[in-house]
């Protein structure tokens, strides 16, 4: 018997349809008013089933072979990255032949063939076409420490607050909740969650913890190389100053003395210029 | 003790469109990046792998054309009729001045720190004489956190590396 020849029955919400022929029945599929799950029926058949497991039927989008995951782990949270370093070590065979690889500094895609000395001259010539001077530290040598979580034994047991199905392991000196493995950090001496290292550096009170400023003190002084911004410069000086030094490696407000004192002399010649001072 | 106070100036300098600076803190080495808007990166000690340097070219380039100035300030000495025409000095003086400090200073250098996961340029050491007393410094603060490193250790850990790949 030909494809063509089959008269195939669907039923939707309890309504029986056809006769259709395959090909008709393939198309319904294609276009999505059949699914999967719709009961079918032809002749040969003893009773109705599903589409997915009809004999014979034609098959649909259902029936396509899964596409594989992307190799490429998709981006996680810092949590979750901190989670995902909790896979057993025997699971990464080459981890510590990953370790171990040492990039030419010109060719970042280079690698280097380790060294037998902690300390060489004239090293990688060969791979990366400029002689390096390397020197290795025993931090070369060790493996990242995993963070793995405790998972919950018995009910009685303290569960960390940001991962109720791991045990905790530590106290959040910030915030005294329970914490595991995986939220733990250590800052000033202390152990803190992650949550609440996030915390301090939102406030922004800890220098240790800050990534960018911008340099208020040079910028006042920059504006006064026209010495019509002055005024600005020295509103700069005034607004910025309770901030303290601006870098955090300066331990003066010196440079926004000096931009005001600059400002000031150079407010005073503007204004005597333009009151007639300056006998033009 | 203010935060500033644990830091000790390790090197500064650049190239043409960036600016670096390097501190030596207590516990970390701080890079930090830009002029008006200063991006703190900070590599502690106890995360440091390696220091790698290798020299470029940028300083023979410039010595050479420093000496190519000077033969022709010296030419323009030379070509005053009835006496030298001094005025050449005006360009010979501080090509030659900038010679010697090049000279001293040693070759040009690219350097940079690694870590575990990156390893970060530091432009701001320029040349090869800088770089040694920089790794001096750098040497002496991470070997008084992690030890050091011992040849026999390094073997070993490249015949486990070995074996691991076979």
């Amino acid at each position: 018997m030909s494809s063509d020849t089959i008269k195939w029955h669907y039923a939707i919400d309890d309504e029986r349809l056809g006769p259709v022929s395959e090909a008709e029945l393939a198309a319904l599929a294609e276009a999505g008013t059949i699914t999967s799950d719709t009961l079918v029926w032809r002749s040969s058949m003893p009773g109705w089933q599903a589409l997915s497991t009809a004999p014979g039927a034609p098959k649909g989008p259902w029936s396509k072979p899964a596409t594989p995951p992307p190799l490429t782990p998709p981006p996680m949270s810092p949590i979750a990255q901190k989670g995902a370093m909790s896979t057993p070590v025997a699971a990464r065979p080459n981890y510590a032949v990953q370790e171990l690889t040492l990039y030419a500094l010109n060719r970042p895609s280079h690698i280097l063939p380790l060294p037998s000395e902690p300390v060489v001259d004239n090293y990688g010539k060969r791979e990366s076409k400029v002689a390096h001077h390397v020197h290795l530290y025993p931090a070369f040598l060790k493996r990242a420490g995993l963070a793995q979580g405790k998972e919950l034994l018995e009910a009685d047991e303290s569960s960390c607050f940001y991962h109720p199905q791991f045990a905790a392991t530590n106290m959040c000196s910030h915030s005294g909740r329970f914490i595991c493995d995986l939220c733990s950090t250590e800052f000033n001496g202390e152990v803190i969650s992650l949550q609440a290292l996030s915390d301090i550096k939102a406030k922004g009170k800890v220098s240790k913890l800050d990534d960018t400023r911008k340099l208020w003190d040079d910028i006042a002084l920059a504006l006064l190389l026209v010495p019509f911004f002055a005024p600005i410069a020295i509103g700069i000086c005034l607004w910025k100053w309770k901030q303290g030094p601006t870098s955090i490696v300066r331990k003066t407000r010196s440079r926004y003395v000096v931009a005001m004192v600059i400002g000031l002399i150079e407010i005073l010649l503007l204004a005597w210029v333009f009151t007639g001072g300056l006998d033009l | 003790m203010s935060d500033a106070d644990q830091y000790k100036l390790a090197a500064r300098g650049g190239g043409s469109f960036e600016r670096q600076k390097l501190y030596f803190g207590d516990d970390h080495l701080l890079v930090i990046d830009g002029s008006t808007t200063e991006r703190y990166r900070r590599l502690y000690y106890k995360d440091i792998q390696g220091l790698l340097w290798h020299p470029t070219a940028m300083s023979v380039i410039v010595q050479l054309l420093l000496v190519l100035i000077m033969l022709f300030s010296v030419m323009g000495i030379a070509s005053g009729r009835d006496a030298p025409n001094w005025g050449g000095l005006f360009v010979f003086v501080p090509c030659a001045v900038i010679f010697a400090i090049m000279l001293y200073l040693g070759r040009s250098c690219a350097v940079g720190v690694k870590t575990r996961v990156q390893l970060v340029r530091l432009p701001a050491i320029g040349n090869i004489r800088k770089a040694r007393k920089f790794e001096r410094q750098l040497t002496e603060r991470v070997e008084a956190v992690q030890g050091t490193l011992t040849s026999e250790a390094l073997q070993a850990a490249q015949n486990a590396t070995q074996s691991a790949v076979t």
